[in-house]
């Protein structure tokens, strides 16, 4: 390429040049490969020789600037900077560190190869272990199906006896409901008959403006007939056409002569003495003077009724019925149980967890680094947290996501995403990046970039069958 | 780097209630005129005719160029004051209105000054009893007006400024607190107006022991329609009328995320205004370090009244049918302190920007590594953080400078101290650092953490070294470490004493490549008024903060130079970066324009926030690059590296909470980008440090508006959308998205601009649409000037010292062009002290370029050497190119463009230092 006496082609062939203008101290090619032992070009390379070491190309911009980048100076050949040549020291440290480096990686592939052998066995453990667990659910679901025919038989009868019950009780707060608002009406009717000529007119209603609904103006006559229907009414035409229109708001007339006494409600307040004096009109006229609670009162009372006890044999059956069902619940529970210890042991499975299985040491370990504010605790293959040494809550600072290492050595790193999310920032995120370790060690942990973290793992899984074995060739022939 | 710390609780509380925050600073926080009680009072003050008028009889001549008046306000018959009038050279006018026996001194502004301005002769004349003219210097004359008082001043014939003709001169004399025994009674109701004698605001209280003691004036820019500076503000260049806005504010403080395009105070107070019409440049400055507040109006002035009998000084005649001229009137009001105002009547730009660096001193020639490219971050985490962003920089091949530190890398935000767990080895770090030539800054704020255990604090405190409160007590606030306390650098011993704190014994773990970045300096006190001092505490000598407030940031970065200059034993240059700032600040640091915001608006707003500081003496700043809050996305940031790589410092800084965001983080074609806009930057640096050597001769700031370079031409008085660097480069920052096209108008009559991209030519005085693509943004040479660039690639700029130059030389219309080339070694005072300089002159005229010193003392010793001239505009291809230097010649091949007319010379190859010929036939 580069021959005295003969012109020179630049290696892009864009310009060909006389030989005096290679390395003249002047950029004539655009690849800048006239001026290989210069900087004059800003993209050309120079030649380390380097002898003891490896050779190397560096940019041609290194060249001159009074730094020695070539081991043996050569690139400061024209400056005044005084570079030693350090070549030799460089092979033996560069020697020393590959030779480190070499017994670090033999020893790490020894423990990479017993957690390899122990995956497979571990994985087929646990593929034995879903095997038997399915096994157990198909026994255990056939007993669900029986256990399941047996509650379905015995609430059969538990269900008849129990609407029978329900049947009877309502039954009775229908009379009880009859009685109450027949005595309603009487009451109301003798209130209203102020005159006491068994018929309530419009003069005597008139008098409860209570009833006035549309509060406009007085009460007239017009609208005391409207709700009356006819001029007067007989208790059965007032029983039928006006109570249910005036209940709700009538109110009773106050009796400025009489002292009014305490209402005294027992005689419906219960169901039995209500139900014992339905025919009791002398007692019920006893009560004469006595207010009338509202409507509203009433139905509180008969709200307020629980249904009676079951019988002696309704409770029987439903106690058979129990039975069955709580053992149809304990086997539910069972299958459930087998279905998730199934479910968790496919998850396990189905991690990836290297080529050959190298990383299944990970799975369900936790590691802590401690740091001066902070512990960072990573659950391998689930989430990863920060947790502050001077009390206060943890930090989520990622939940699993995948292994993120170049296509060429995936597993070189792993990543959590979506923690918690950081205040003009985004969701915390950690990267575990790993190395070859005798242990499995966190070795640093650092926040680059606000609320990325990044992680640095030292584990035997991480070491390199290459880099176990004797230094090759190709690096021995450079010396 | 500003973080507030009820912003803190703030960030707290919304991240509990996850609400998201206000995008924008809270005005809430900040006072506004009508908060503030003296701007109350004074912006109201507009009467009829002025009480104040000169007593002529009692003027006296102190000595050559000072003479001195009695003062009236007629409305307060025994308070008297005295008027002071110096000539000086450079065509510069001073006036001092104080009052003439107060009952308490008031303060006269220290530190600012270089030194004692030069007095020159005046001749009087004119002597009627009701005027006074004085005329000085080249072409300067002042009229002094006696009833009522009115100065006019005139430069080159020319009615430029008029002070008090709008009477709204108003000097609150200090008095007696009314209903205090010493009190006289009269004027009582008027003496104790709302917030005179105090003032709440929010929860704080100024207790104004001293009650008012306001100045107000008038100052009138006749016939001009554009004026500049007073920064800090994030505005626009041509300041805007504020009819309808406050009055922009000159008050140091830290604004957490300032809002654009409005005039609230920010981190440095200028109080420096400029003019500008075809005709004339002048100044005003008034040496006030109070809180101010200054009103802009663009109006009509009536020429006639007493105006009539000089109307025949305008430089343009007022249209017969109006007489009326142009004017924008300012009003400007301090809350203390007296009138001390600096005229500086021009007329040319070159001559103002001379006449105020000779008051307030001009930028020093900075290192040469402090103008190339910095990589900053709130923080760079550890050491090893640190050498893999520098790992960065290298594989990505991109140069690099300084790295800087935040203020995570101390103990607990106690300055002088490392973070040991992360910073084990900070010597070791900065020498691995400086093995290419680079650099670390790492920052110093003024609050000292209350904390017994550490020395600077128990040491201050022994020695009664912190500001007091008005009770004598030492004041306390909060900060980044909690509770802190502030030096008094107002005291000289305690100025001495800090700046020793930068010795390499004191300041442990730091070595002579380490160089330092005061924030926080305004000072940023996170509990107190307006997140600062309270008005009233004291300084050194009895002084309320009242009187000093916009000092503090310099004092503390005028001793923090100190320090480093002492270091070395002043053989090193510093170099210092501060927030905070005030006139003559540019003689010891850096400036930056603060928090910005990762918005497009906010690139484009640093454009013209920088002109303002260039023309007001800071030729030495610069903007986050990539803005400072929140993370811009990738075209963002190409187009911010692009642009700042033409303005003066070039920093890119981001906060803690946004992600990474170095150059390689953005794919390969960003990477490629964004390297080719800082090697764009290190290709330019031999001009760029030519011109900071030219700012340092002459106050010429390195970036500059475009009515610099072409004073006459009127459609660039506005222009804040390009500038020029020195006179050879017009620079157009893209400052939105999506640009396919700019318009661009070419300043001058006659000039050439070749686009550095293309070398297409275009002409002066027209407007042409021009394509952009992501590549680089357009940057035009204006033809006639020669450009020293170098081409070569390099890790850092100190690695290419010594690095062959090309020329790169655009001839004009008359096939001429000049330029310069500054060189030294780049970090030492010996190019001062021991002539170990170059500065070259060369001169194309006649087919011939001449290379010739501009200074036969300079005795740099360079192997550089011209590797390449670039001839921009040649005509054809000559048959013949001869180089001769002293006896030598030869003949250098040549290569020829004919499209973009460019010819290449091909390893001319005469050392730079040398004088030489080339010919072209």
């Amino acid at each position: 390429m580069y021959i005295p006496s003969k012109p020179f082609t630049c290696l892009d062939g864009s310009l060909t040049i006389p030989y005096e203008f290679v390395n003249d101290d002047y950029c004539d090619c655009k690849d800048g490969t006239d001026e290989p032992g210069t900087s004059a070009c800003p993209n050309g390379r120079f030649f380390c020789e380097n002898k003891g070491y490896v050779g190397s190309l560096i940019p041609s911009h290194f060249v001159g600037d009074g730094v020695c980048d070539c081991c043996d100076g050569s690139d400061e050949y024209e400056t005044k900077t005084v570079c030693n040549n350090t070549c030799f020291e460089l092979a033996q440290k560069t020697q020393a560190e590959r030779e480190a480096q070499r017994v670090l990686h033999e020893a790490g592939v020894a423990k990479k190869k017993e957690i390899i052998s122990k995956s497979i066995a571990i994985k087929s453990e646990r593929q034995t272990h879903i095997d038997e667990l399915e096994r157990d659910l198909q026994s255990v679901e056939n007993e669900l199906k029986e256990k399941e025919e047996l509650k379905r038989q015995a609430e059969i009868p538990e269900n008849q006896a129990k609407e029978k019950h329900q049947k009877l009780w309502d039954e009775q707060r229908a009379v009880r409901e009859t009685i109450i608002r027949n005595y309603q009406i009487r009451d109301m009717f003798a209130d209203l008959d102020t005159n006491g000529d068994s018929l309530v007119s419009i003069d005597e209603l008139q008098k409860h403006t209570e009833l006035d609904l549309d509060n406009e103006n007085e009460f007239t006559i017009e609208e005391v007939r409207t709700i009356l229907g006819s001029d007067s009414v007989t208790l059965d035409e007032f029983n039928t056409t006006v109570f249910d229109q005036i209940s709700n708001s009538y109110k009773r007339l106050p009796k400025p002569t009489t002292p009014i006494p305490e209402p005294t409600l027992d005689s419906i307040a219960t169901p039995s003495s209500s139900v014992e004096t339905s025919t009791d009109e002398k007692n019920m006229e006893s009560h004469d003077e006595t207010p009338i609670a509202t409507s509203l009162e009433h139905e509180k009372h008969i709200h307020d009724d629980t249904p009676p006890e079951f019988d002696d044999e309704t409770k029987q059956l439903i106690a058979i019925a129990d039975q069955t069902r709580t053992e149809f619940d304990q086997v539910q529970g069972k299958v459930l149980d087998i279905k998730r210890q199934i479910e968790d042991l496919k998850k396990q499975v189905n991690i990836d967890v290297g080529v050959q299985g190298e990383y299944s040491a990970f799975i369900d370990q936790c590691f802590d680094y401690e740091e001066r504010e902070y512990t960072y605790r990573v659950c391998m293959f689930k989430d990863a947290k920060q947790i502050p040494k001077g009390g206060g809550g943890d930090v989520a600072i990622g939940f699993w996501d995948a292994w993120t290492g170049p296509i060429e050595n995936k597993y070189l790193r792993m990543k959590y995403v979506n923690g918690a999310t950081c205040w003009n920032g985004p969701a915390r995120s950690l990267t575990v990046t790993f190395r070859c370790g005798i242990e499995h060690k966190i070795i640093d942990v650092r926040e680059p970039s606000r609320c990325e973290y990044a992680m640095i793992f030292e584990t035997p899984s991480a070491c390199d069958e290459k880099m176990a074995v004797t230094s090759s060739h190709s690096t021995h022939t450079e010396f | 780097m500003s973080r507030f710390f009820h912003l803190l609780n703030l960030i707290f509380i919304l991240y509990i209630l996850n609400i998201p925050p206000s995008e924008n600073v809270d005005r809430n926080n900040f006072k506004t005129c009508e908060q503030s009680a003296f701007c109350r009072r004074q912006r109201k003050y507009k009467p009829d005719i002025s009480p104040y008028e000169v007593d002529l009889r009692s003027m006296k001549t102190i000595q050559s160029g000072h003479l001195q008046f009695i003062l009236h306000n007629t409305l307060k018959s025994p308070i008297k004051f005295q008027l002071d009038i110096f000539t000086l050279e450079h065509n510069s006018l001073r006036v001092k209105i104080n009052e003439r026996n107060p009952i308490r001194k008031r303060y006269e502004v220290e530190h600012a000054l270089v030194g004692e301005p030069k007095l020159v002769d005046v001749k009087l004349t004119n002597l009627d009893g009701k005027q006074v003219e004085g005329s000085f210097g080249k072409s300067a004359k002042f009229l002094l007006n006696a009833k009522p008082f009115r100065l006019d001043l005139f430069t080159n014939g020319i009615f430029v400024m008029s002070v008090n003709s709008k009477n709204m001169f108003n000097f609150e004399h200090y008095r007696t607190k009314p209903g205090t025994n010493e009190s006289t009674g009269e004027n009582n109701t008027e003496d104790n107006e709302d917030g005179m004698w105090e003032e709440t605001f929010k929860t704080h209280q100024d207790s104004k022991p001293y009650g008012p003691s306001s100045i107000g004036v008038d100052v009138n820019f006749l016939n001009f329609e554009n004026v500049y500076g007073i920064p800090e503000h994030a505005d626009a260049f041509s300041l805007r009328s504020t009819h309808d806005t406050d009055p922009y504010r000159l008050f140091n403080l830290d604004i957490f995320e300032y809002d654009i395009q409005n005039p609230m105070a920010l981190y440095g107070s200028v109080p420096y205004m400029l003019a500008h019409n075809e005709h004339a440049t002048v100044g005003f400055f008034w040496l006030n370090a109070a809180e101010g507040w200054i009103d802009v109006n663009n109006d009509k002035l009536t020429v006639q009244g007493f105006f009539s009998t000089i109307a025949s000084f305008f430089s343009t005649k007022p249209t017969a049918d109006k007489n009326e001229v142009p004017q924008v009137s300012t009003h400007w009001m301090f809350e203390s302190g007296i009138f001390d105002g600096f005229f500086f009547l021009g007329p040319t730009p070159r001559d103002i920007f001379k006449q105020y660096s000779v008051i307030t001193g001009s930028v020093p020639l900075p290192p040469l590594w402090a103008i190339a490219y910095h990589q900053c971050r709130w923080n760079y985490n550890d050491e090893d953080d640190v050498r893999s962003v520098l790992n960065g920089f290298e594989k990505n091949v991109i140069p690099l400078d300084v790295i800087w530190l935040d203020i995570e890398h101390t103990h607990g935000k106690r300055y002088f101290t490392w973070d040991t767990q992360k910073f084990p080895n900070p010597e070791k770090l900065q020498d691995d650092i400086a093995r290419y030539g680079r650099k670390l800054v790492t920052i110093s704020d003024p609050h000292i953490k209350k904390d017994d255990a550490y020395q600077v604090y128990a040491d201050a405190k022994a020695l009664g070294y912190f500001v007091k409160t008005k009770d004598g007590a030492d004041y306390e606030g909060s900060c980044w470490p909690g509770a802190s306390m502030w030096l008094d650098y107002f005291n000289p011993d305690i100025f001495q004493w800090y700046s020793q704190r930068y010795s390499l014994e004191n300041y442990k773990g730091s070595t002579g490549n380490l160089f330092i970045w005061n924030d926080m300096n305004e000072p940023s006190v996170f509990n107190g008024p307006e997140v600062t001092f309270p008005k009233d505490i004291i300084h050194y000598g009895g002084w309320e903060d009242r009187d000093v407030h916009n000092l503090y940031g310099m004092l503390q970065h005028m001793s923090t130079f100190q320090g480093l200059f002492n270091r070395s034993n002043g053989h090193i240059r510093p170099f210092i970066l501060t927030r905070s700032f005030f006139a003559g600040s540019q003689r010891t640091a850096a400036v930056w324009t603060g928090d910005n915001a990762a918005q497009w608006s906010y690139l484009k707003i640093a454009t013209p926030m920088l002109l303002s500081l260039s023309v007001t003496g800071f030729g030495f700043s610069g903007a986050d690059v990539g803005g400072f809050f929140s993370n811009p996305d990738a075209k963002l940031l190409v187009r911010w590296y692009q642009a700042a790589a033409f303005q003066p410092f070039y920093r890119e800084h981001a906060h803690i909470d946004t992600a990474r965001r170095e150059p390689w983080l953005f794919g390969p074609d960003n990477t490629r980008l964004i390297r080719k806009a800082i090697e764009q930057r290190y290709n330019y640096l031999p001009y760029w440090y030519t011109l900071f050597y030219k700012q340092e001769k002459q106050g010429i700031p390195p970036m500059l508006p475009l009515w610099a370079n072409f004073p006459k031409d009127k459609n660039v008085f506005k222009t804040e959308d390009l500038f020029m660097v020195g006179n050879g480069l017009l620079v157009c920052p893209i400052t939105e998205a999506d640009t396919n096209q700019v318009s661009i108008y070419f300043p001058g009559e006659n000039t050439i601009w070749y686009d550095t991209r293309t070398l297409i030519q275009y002409n002066g005085s027209e407007t042409v649409l021009i394509n952009v693509d992501m590549e680089s943004i357009p940057v035009f040479q204006q033809g006639g000037v020669i450009i020293p660039k170098r081409l070569r690639r390099r890790r850092s700029s100190m690695l290419a010292l010594h690095d062959p130059i090309t020329l790169v030389v655009a001839l004009d219309r008359n096939h001429e062009a000049k330029g310069e080339l500054y060189m030294d070694d780049g970090y030492t005072y010996d190019y001062k002290h021991k002539r170990q300089m170059i500065y070259r002159r060369f001169i194309f005229r006649n087919n011939e370029l001449h290379s010739k010193t501009l200074d036969f003392t300079g005795k740099f010793e360079t192997d550089a050497w011209i590797e390449r001239i670039l001839i921009f505009g040649y005509p054809k291809n000559p048959k013949k190119v001869i180089i001769n230097s002293g006896d030598k010649q030869a003949i250098p091949l040549h290569h020829y463009h004919a499209e973009s007319q460019m010819l290449t010379i091909r390893r001319p190859g005469p050392l730079v230092a040398s004088d030489w010929t080339l010919t072209i036939t």
